[in-house]
């Protein structure tokens, strides 16, 4: 706001009470003859003449002063000197720029853009007084500032505060999910396109992101740590959360995944199939879908029973078979899904006969993935058809 | 009921093969049946079928091999295809005219063993000079096990005694597998 010069609508007189009519009132910079504009309106937009000149009656016009300290030569119409006033200040008026002015003067006061705070001068015109934010909102943190955490000297709103938890915009899925700048500290990534990072990020920072499809995160041991160094197959609806593990007030990409919920249940760190086959962890939970390669697991099994030398109703039950062959009296022969890696394999049978038709099993014939079951009634060397057919296989697959 | 059957390649037999009911759902609906192995096992487990030595001397061709691991896998076949399938890896391994049959046209399975087919595949008959053979040994092993069950019973019985010609003949000159079928020791139960 301009500053109203105290001559402004009032009347000069002389010692006798007489107005100075059509007085004149020069403005200069202080201690100079440099001529300064005044100007007829608040908005300093309509500049008076200058010398300012007051009516008939010595009654000066509105004379507004733009921030600065003024020497004032009053005089009469005739241009005899009055007085001279140095110096006038013109402090009123919030001057915004980037730095303090390069000229001074006592109370002067002004807008720093650069820190949004307002300084004033001193009575000694020796220093600057720092008035504090000429308001609470340009003077406050941003989210990246906020997020960057290093600066002591900006306030923070709750906005940008919740630039660290609040849900961010949506991530694309991509090699390196790349946190928006937008602050955020819950994500939903979109997409299938496999991740292998994070991108960078203040040491300490924390997010928890929610995957909208199937995609594949990759453990890396310093960029992107992962539960049990294990790659992540993700499936849509499951939860991450992630700690960057980079230096302390530094910035860098040292994720690491400390909790992951799967939205079906799954185990994460299930057993494999390799580790069924070692068959020596104590730590690592099976799940059904991989205890069948357990070395003590039946491989392939079958229990079928018999009616006139046919499955009765094929079969029975039975794992991992493809078919059973009625290949002659007492003879079958079985077909596996899933062949043994060898032909040396464990085949156990049990067949189930009434005493007429005995009750025991033999294979010839065994292969990595068929087998001939035969039976025999007691220790009559011809083959009779059974009740029921029964076998196990034990091995490697 | 239906079935395969097929003629052996080793003793020109005939086997009668049932293909499990719930791999015809892997087949013919989405697959999967080997999803939790490793990437590459597909065709692992076609080197193993296709391999003679794991196979003893009984593998399966490539084509074979391919289809019923992409069928199991992938699925997506008709059921007329699935069958195939199932004749490929299932049959042609040991046997060769593979035909689909009910199998209430299959006969009698009193002479199983006899059952032949023609050279050119077609339906299942009774070979009768196998038969012959097959009603003398299990009219011999009746009276066997009979006179041997009469053997420790002392006040039970004598042992049958079996004249053989007599059987000789009338076996021979059985006219179909229903006429020789009904030779029997008319002392023993007709099994």
């Amino acid at each position: 706001m301009a500053q109203l010069f105290s001559l402004s609508g009032q009347t000069l007189v002389d010692g006798n009470g007489a107005p100075y009519a059509a007085a004149k009132a020069a403005f200069y910079l202080t201690g100079t003859t440099t001529p300064q504009n005044t100007y007829s309106d608040a908005g300093l937009s309509s500049a008076n003449t200058n010398p300012v000149v007051a009516d008939a009656n010595g009654r000066f016009p509105d004379i507004y002063l733009s921030a600065a300290r003024y020497k004032v030569v009053l005089t009469t119409s005739a241009d005899v000197a009055i007085d001279t006033l140095d110096p006038v200040d013109a402090t009123s008026q919030l001057i915004a720029q980037s730095s303090a002015p390069g000229t001074t003067y006592p109370f002067l006061r002004y807008h720093n853009t650069t820190d949004g705070n307002v300084y004033r001068r001193n009575a000694a015109n020796s220093s600057w007084i720092n008035e504090g934010p000429v308001d609470s909102l340009v003077n406050a943190a941003t989210v990246s500032e906020v997020l960057t955490g290093t600066d002591a000297t900006k306030a923070v709103t709750p906005d940008a505060l919740a630039g660290l938890w609040q849900r961010g915009t949506d991530i694309a899925s991509a090699s390196t999910l790349s946190l928006p700048a937008s602050g955020g500290g819950v994500f939903n990534v979109t997409g299938t396109t496999g991740v292998t990072g994070i991108s960078s990020a203040q040491g300490g920072r924390c997010i928890k992101v929610r995957f909208a499809g199937a995609l594949t995160i990759t453990h890396n041991g310093t960029s992107l740590i992962l539960p049990g160094a294990a790659n992540i197959t993700t499936v849509a609806g499951d939860v991450a959360e992630f700690v960057n593990e980079a230096a302390q007030d530094a910035s860098g990409s040292n994720w690491r995944c400390f909790d992951y919920q799967t939205s079906d249940n799954r185990i994460l760190l299930g057993a494999v199939k390799a580790d069924q086959e070692t068959a020596t962890s104590t730590s690592i939970p099976v799940v059904p879908g991989v205890q069948q390669y357990h070395p003590s697991a039946a491989k392939a099994w079958l229990y079928s029973a018999v009616s006139a030398g046919a499955p009765a109703t094929p079969p029975t039950a039975h794992y991992n078979i493809t078919s059973m062959a009625d290949t002659g009296t007492g003879v079958t022969t079985v077909t596996i899904a899933t062949d043994f890696s060898s032909a040396d394999w464990c085949a156990l049978g049990t067949n189930q006969s009434t005493a007429a038709t005995g009750g025991h099993a033999a294979n010839s014939g065994k292969a990595a993935g068929t087998i001939v079951l035969r039976n025999y009634a007691g220790t009559d060397p011809g083959a009779t058809d059974p009740d029921a057919y029964n076998f196990a296989g034990f091995g490697d697959q | 009921m239906k079935a395969l059957v097929y003629t052996r390649h080793a003793d020109k037999g005939v086997s009668v093969c049932y293909p499990m009911a719930d791999l015809f759902a892997y087949m013919t609906r989405g697959g999967g049946y080997w999803n939790d192995r490793p990437r590459g096992f597909l065709d692992e487990l076609v080197r193993r079928k296709t391999c003679p030595v794991l196979q003893k001397g009984n593998p399966i061709t490539q084509e074979a091999a391919v289809k019923f691991v992409h069928a199991m896998q992938f699925g997506g076949l008709t059921t007329a295809e699935a069958w195939d399938v199932f004749r490929l890896h299932d049959c042609e391994r040991y046997g060769f005219n593979v035909d689909m049959i009910d199998t209430g046209e299959l006969p009698d399975r009193w002479f199983r063993d006899a059952w032949s087919r023609s050279a050119n595949g077609g339906p299942v008959s009774v070979d009768m000079g196998k038969a012959r053979v097959i009603q003398w040994e299990r009219i011999a092993d009746a009276v066997s096990r009979e006179n041997k069950r009469r053997e420790l019973d002392l006040f039970g019985p004598a042992p049958i005694r079996l004249r053989k010609t007599t059987y000789q003949t009338a076996i021979k000159h059985a006219r179909d597998e229903e006429e020789l079928r009904r030779i029997w020791v008319p002392s023993l139960p007709q099994l």
